[in-house]
């Protein structure tokens, strides 16, 4: 129990330059919007209300924040090995490909059979294209940072393609698949909602791969290559190997998330599946300081300023667009409050104002 | 005033690292038009020294003149500015650029430049320099001795009177060695002053007219040229060494069982040269056995091939069936942050680093972390690191209870053999005795150790036998009785009769 307190405190503890950075954003994009003569007051009210408001912008907060979740937590895993996967988005797609194969073709089999084989099937989809980008960077040299982008195209061609022919609907009409037969498809949580039970699968993900990272050997290995890689091969580590292998975890859990976000949001396939769920994902597991219980509440965030967004338009006519300045400011100010100029400049402060009280 | 300078002195210059004191009060005289050996051993406080005289370290205490004037130096800009140029170790030349924009890098305020413009007017300064090289050619198409010379020309563009050259052979090939050499006597003739750090006698006595020899941060002495033999210098740089004399009541029980044996073994590094070069030993249980040599001469390859972690090229080495578990042949490597640990971890999760396939530290697959925090406490408590506990950052650790917790670490699981490079190095006094009576105690159980190390009076504390290697090459075999002006010769290149 020690232990898990412990562990808490040193998250929020880690976490706590985050969340300044979202309320420094936020009051950033405040002042920007009071430059088109909007009420900044109301504008972050307005974003308020559309992601917490009520049952069912909350709902929805949660239902945007679920497939951020999968990227991020794959961003994260692999970063913590010392690798940047960019691929998620290519390995998101892949995994909604995957789904929609079992799915649409209709089947017999005992549902929960069925599930396990399909999920075993998309986790398998987005591992393969990770260790393709770990053999390129271990046995060719090939930076990951390369590849992946260059994989993110090949799996959106890809899909393109599927939907233009052996995906598409049996009615030829639109360039997107039929849709999912319901064993395939993930229950409603909350009568009233979209919200489905693969938030729940999300969490569980993260609370595993923390499990992975941090109690067990493999998660060991995995940071201290991502600390140390000279170390860890000094001190008789396979090195490659385990790069391999964190790629393909990063991967399969990248591709559960577009499972999830065809089985429970879509029903089917269509060519913007991700709105860049993959690279938004990338800025999720900085959020969550690289760690992948860090990454729900980053998640969450993300996911309010989406549904916040919607209202912003919706009600006060704003472009969307202003969540994603915000993102990207939020991104900023991790990173500036990351630097350790920024660290001893408040640290002086704070010492400043403690002799100020005395 | 850089246009005139003749002479630089520095005096009683004095500086430490921590708790490790690096230059004890060191005098120097640099004259114009005059090569100046700088020589010692790894750790002397050569470089230094240098460093200091080019802004780059603050002495803690002494002064600097130039031609009587007390200067200031604070950065290597002021430095340059006084007319000081240094070309070290590693250069820092940008390999994307050419030539030219190389040299001019940091002293033209321009926005704009003509690239063509410029590549003439640097070919004839490098020209007239008496320099072959087409100012043109990008940094990456060079070898290492172009480069070098690239890294001259640019002190020499930044009117430099005293250049400094940083081991400038060590990384050169034969006949680029005389090349360089060629260069410096040029240099001379205009007038320049050299200063040449490197601890080979034979480059000293071919090129130098004045020789400072520093030993432990204290000058020895400076001495003309003409007065200098190999003998000389080689005792002055190792100095006096007392044999221990528990070497001798050491007990030799029985034939001793071979558990380490290597043939002929060729090693590459990694720029693909031969770093060890026809090299044959064996490692006797209960034998603590030493590999003498200066920094650089293939001990790391050695030692990493016999760790597996480096192919062999051509020889062999043959390893007791025992010692292919990690557990059985423990490993100190030579520089323990970048190597040994990961310095942002807890000092229990570095305790893990090697054995995080032990199952001994699983519980139904999770790691045991009060096991592992246990096991981690023992050796802090066994080797009296001092420390908060094993959940304190392994940086925050000072560096001499880094190393007995590397020791700790590596003697946990009970070796039968131990590979350690530079076990004391940058550890203090105590420190150092602690971490030689484990090594000691770990040889009376019967272990067997192969320590590599650049202290010469490490070796002669610690080991039955030792051989000496340079470039690569073993130079030869030494026990206690051997003497240190012979092993001093060995060390630096020069062959002489074997003792053994």
């Amino acid at each position: 129990m020690r232990r898990f307190t412990e562990t808490t405190r040193e998250l929020l503890q880690s976490l706590l330059p985050s969340s300044l950075a979202f309320i420094s954003a936020s009051l950033v994009a405040a002042l920007l919007v009071s430059f088109f003569n909007h009420s900044p007051i109301l504008v972050l009210r307005t974003i308020w209300e559309g992601a917490f408001g009520d049952v069912y912008s909350l709902s929805e907060t949660l239902l945007k924040a679920t497939p951020l979740v999968c990227t991020g937590l794959a961003v994260a895993l692999a970063f913590r090995a010392g690798i940047w996967n960019i691929g998620a988005e290519g390995q998101f797609i892949v995994g909604a490909m995957t789904i929609t194969v079992f799915g649409v073709s209709a089947t017999n089999l005992f549902a929960p059979l069925f599930w396990l084989i399909m999920m075993v099937c998309v986790f398998l989809s987005g591992a393969v294209l990770g260790m393709i980008v770990g053999w390129l960077r271990e046995k060719r040299g090939v930076s990951e940072v390369i590849s992946t982008i260059m994989l993110n195209a090949i799996a959106l061609q890809l899909l393109s393609y599927a939907l233009h022919s052996p995906l598409q609907e049996i009615a030829r009409t639109y360039p997107q698949s039929d849709r999912l037969v319901d064993v395939a498809r993930l229950s409603q949580l909350w009568p009233g909602t979209r919200l489905h039970g693969g938030v729940i699968i999300v969490v569980l993900l993260a609370i595993s791969l923390w499990l992975i990272l941090f109690r067990l050997p493999l998660g060991f290995r995995l940071r201290v290559i991502g600390q140390n890689p000279r170390a860890a091969r000094f001190a008789g580590i396979n090195v490659s190997r385990h790069i391999v292998i964190a790629l393909a975890l990063s991967g399969g859990v990248a591709a559960i998330g577009g499972a999830i976000e065809v089985a429970g949001v879509t029903g089917r396939l269509y060519e913007n599946i991700s709105p860049g769920y993959g690279y938004t994902g990338i800025a999720v597991a900085m959020l969550g300081r690289l760690h992948p219980l860090g990454v729900l509440p980053a998640a969450f965030l993300f996911g309010a300023l989406e549904s916040g967004a919607r209202a912003l338009q919706r009600n006060m006519g704003i472009s969307p667009v202003l969540a994603e300045v915000i993102q990207g400011m939020v991104i900023l100010f991790v990173v500036l409050y990351e630097t350790r100029w920024f660290r001893e400049w408040l640290m002086k402060y704070l010492t400043f104002l403690n002799n100020d009280l005395k | 005033m850089s246009s005139i300078i003749s002479h630089i002195r520095l005096q009683g210059i004095k500086k430490h690292f921590g708790s490790i004191q690096a230059l004890g009060g060191v005098d120097l005289m640099l004259q114009a038009g005059e090569v100046h050996a700088l020589l010692g051993e790894n750790g002397a406080g050569k470089s230094t020294l240098m460093k200091i005289l080019y802004g780059l370290y603050r002495p803690d205490a002494g002064t600097i003149h130039f031609d009587n004037h007390p200067v200031k130096i604070g950065s290597a800009a002021v430095a340059m500015q006084l007319g000081l140029g240094f070309v070290q170790q590693h250069f820092s030349l940008i390999d994307n650029l050419t030539i030219a924009e190389n040299i001019i890098l940091g002293t033209q305020a321009q926005f704009f430049y003509s690239p063509t413009a410029l590549h003439r007017q640097i070919q004839t300064f490098i020209n007239s320099n008496g320099f072959t090289l087409d100012a043109g050619t990008p940094v990456s198409e060079l070898s290492v001795g172009e480069k070098q010379r690239v890294e001259i020309i640019k002190a020499l563009y930044r009117q430099a009177k005293f250049i400094i050259l940083d081991e400038p052979t060590s990384v050169l090939a034969p006949q680029e060695v005389e090349t360089l050499f060629a260069t410096i006597r040029r240099l001379q003739a205009e007038g320049k002053g050299i200063v040449f750090i490197t601890h080979k006698l034979d480059e000293v006595l071919q090129i130098s007219d004045r020789i400072t020899i520093l030993r432990a941060g204290k000058n020895v002495v400076t001495l003309d040229a003409g007065f200098a033999t190999a003998e000389n210098l080689a005792d002055m740089m190792i100095g006096e060494i007392i044999s221990p004399a528990q070497s001798s009541d050491r007990k030799m029980t029985g034939a001793p069982s071979v558990l380490l044996k290597a043939s002929n073994l060729k090693i590459h590094n990694d720029r693909l040269h031969l770093a060890v070069n026809d090299i044959s030993f064996e490692l006797a249980a209960g034998e603590i056995l030493g590999v003498a040599g200066v920094d650089g001469s293939g001990q790391r390859e050695l030692a990493e091939a016999i760790m597996g972690l480096r192919t062999v090229q051509a020889g062999m080495i043959q390893k007791k069936k025992t010692l292919f578990d990690r557990r059985r042949l423990g490993f100190i490597p030579p520089d323990r942050l970048s190597e040994a640990f990961v310095p942002d971890f807890s000092v229990a999760e570095n305790f893990l680093l090697e054995r995080s396939d032990d199952h001994e530290f699983r519980r139904a697959g999770f790691l045991a972390a009060a096991k592992i925090n246990g096991h981690a406490k023992t050796v802090i408590e066994n080797f009296s690191v001092v420390c908060k506990g094993p959940k304190q950052k392994l940086r925050e650790l000072s560096g001499g209870n880094q190393q007995k917790f590397l020791l700790g670490r590596a003697l946990s699981t009970n070796p039968e053999v131990l590979v350690a490079m530079n076990p004391t190095w940058g550890v203090d006094v105590a420190a150092t005795a602690a971490i030689h009576a484990r090594l000691r105690n770990m040889q009376k159980r019967g272990g067997a150790i192969l320590l590599f190390s650049t202290d010469l009076e490490e070796i002669y504390a610690l080991c039955d036998r030792f051989f000496v290697m340079h470039t690569g090459r073993l130079m030869g075999w030494a026990i206690a009785a051997t003497s240190a002006t012979q092993v001093g010769l060995w060390m630096t290149g020069r062959p002489g009769a074997t003792i053994h």
